[in-house]
């Protein structure tokens, strides 16, 4: 088990009947926090790319999971649950920010990925730097499949889960994603 | 990570007092009545409850406007001396129904202000047919009127 694959089933049942009583919400509620910060952090990451937004993001998103949990009907994982909205608030978070800068949504990305190179959370080299570029560059599904899978580690199951699409459409986008970008960093 | 994306130091211990501090401040302004408190704004107690029922009234004011100028005719035609008979559907009045003569004589007399029965003349499926001589009828008569009928009308609808 990777260090970013959540912990699921009995445990996880057990946290979620935690936070849906009056009593051991906010203990529960804790407990959830520290266990799905960092995942929750490095994918909403690798969707806005800086810091400051990302941490705004999860912010948001872990108030989002604390208002609606008392209907979590548990019909999906609690972990594939909150990487969904994750999505979500990143999604929506990008669309107001290229809406507010008048931008595409390919400009954006651009604009974000260009800004890389003053942010100084970002210690990345220029093959790090060409390597987000190559990942712009692609379809948008396939971006997301790539991120949840090369740079969070998530095995194709739970990236199945969390994005309600099957195995083999993931590692169909996944190996056409890795070509397109081995192909774009072919001279580095 | 492979991305080459770093983390300021300390940002995920920290993170939890960080998000908790953020949640007590939006778990307060949630409350409706700090909502009420920050906005400024206040309404009058029950102004919800009795929403709907202004809504009906400004209905009934549209209503109000047509009595009242079907009054304001009703007056001139006293006014004028003419009887009115209980009517059907096919007996309905019409201003060409008046005498010229008993019309003209009046306005002559008492005159009519524009304005005045611009109410009637409004009024796209009135059968009243508006001579423009007849706009010339004392305002003050009318204004005293239609101030009584209003004075019903609302003590009615209370």
């Amino acid at each position: 088990m990777s260090k970013n694959e959540p912990h699921i089933e009995e445990d996880e049942r057990l946290l979620v009947k935690r936070l849906q009583s009056e009593s051991d919400k906010q203990l529960a509620f804790d407990q959830l926090v520290d266990r799905y910060k960092e995942p929750l952090y490095w994918h909403i990451r690798h969707m806005v790319k800086h810091h400051e937004d990302a941490d705004d993001v999860l912010q948001n998103t872990f108030i989002k999971v604390f208002r609606y949990i008392d209907g979590f009907k548990a019909q999906s994982k609690l972990y594939s649950w909150m990487y969904r909205i994750a999505t979500n608030e990143s999604n929506t978070f990008l669309t107001k920010k290229a809406k507010r800068l008048k931008l595409s949504s390919q400009e954006l990305q651009d604009h974000l990925t260009e800004n890389l190179k003053s942010d100084p959370y970002f210690e990345g080299g220029a093959i790090e730097y060409q390597l987000h570029k190559a990942v712009d560059a692609l379809p948008e599904k396939q971006q997301l499949v790539f991120k949840m899978r090369y740079f969070q580690d998530l095995k194709f199951k739970q990236i199945s889960e969390i994005l309600n699409v099957s195995v083999t459409s993931l590692k169909t986008n996944y190996h056409h994603a890795q070509k397109k970008i081995k192909k774009q960093l072919g001279s580095y | 990570m492979k991305s080459g994306f770093k983390l300021p130091e300390d940002y995920m211990s920290d993170f939890k007092n960080r998000l908790n501090q953020r949640m007590e401040v939006e778990s307060k302004s949630y409350e409706s009545d700090d909502l009420k408190a920050s906005s400024g704004y206040r309404i009058p107690d029950a102004y919800f409850e009795k929403f709907k029922v202004d809504v009906v009234s400004n209905k009934s004011t549209e209503n109000k406007k047509l009595k009242i100028a079907i009054a304001a005719i009703a007056v001139l035609a006293i006014s004028l001396g003419i009887t009115f008979k209980p009517f059907t559907s096919s007996e309905q009045i019409n201003f060409s129904d008046l005498e010229d003569e008993q019309i003209n004589r009046y306005i002559d007399q008492q005159g009519i202000q524009d304005e005045v029965l611009d109410e009637y003349s409004s009024h796209q499926n009135s059968n009243f047919e508006l001579n423009d001589a007849i706009k010339k009828v004392d305002q003050k008569e009318i204004l005293n009127y239609f101030s009584d009928q209003l004075n019903d009308l609302y003590a009615y609808e209370e």
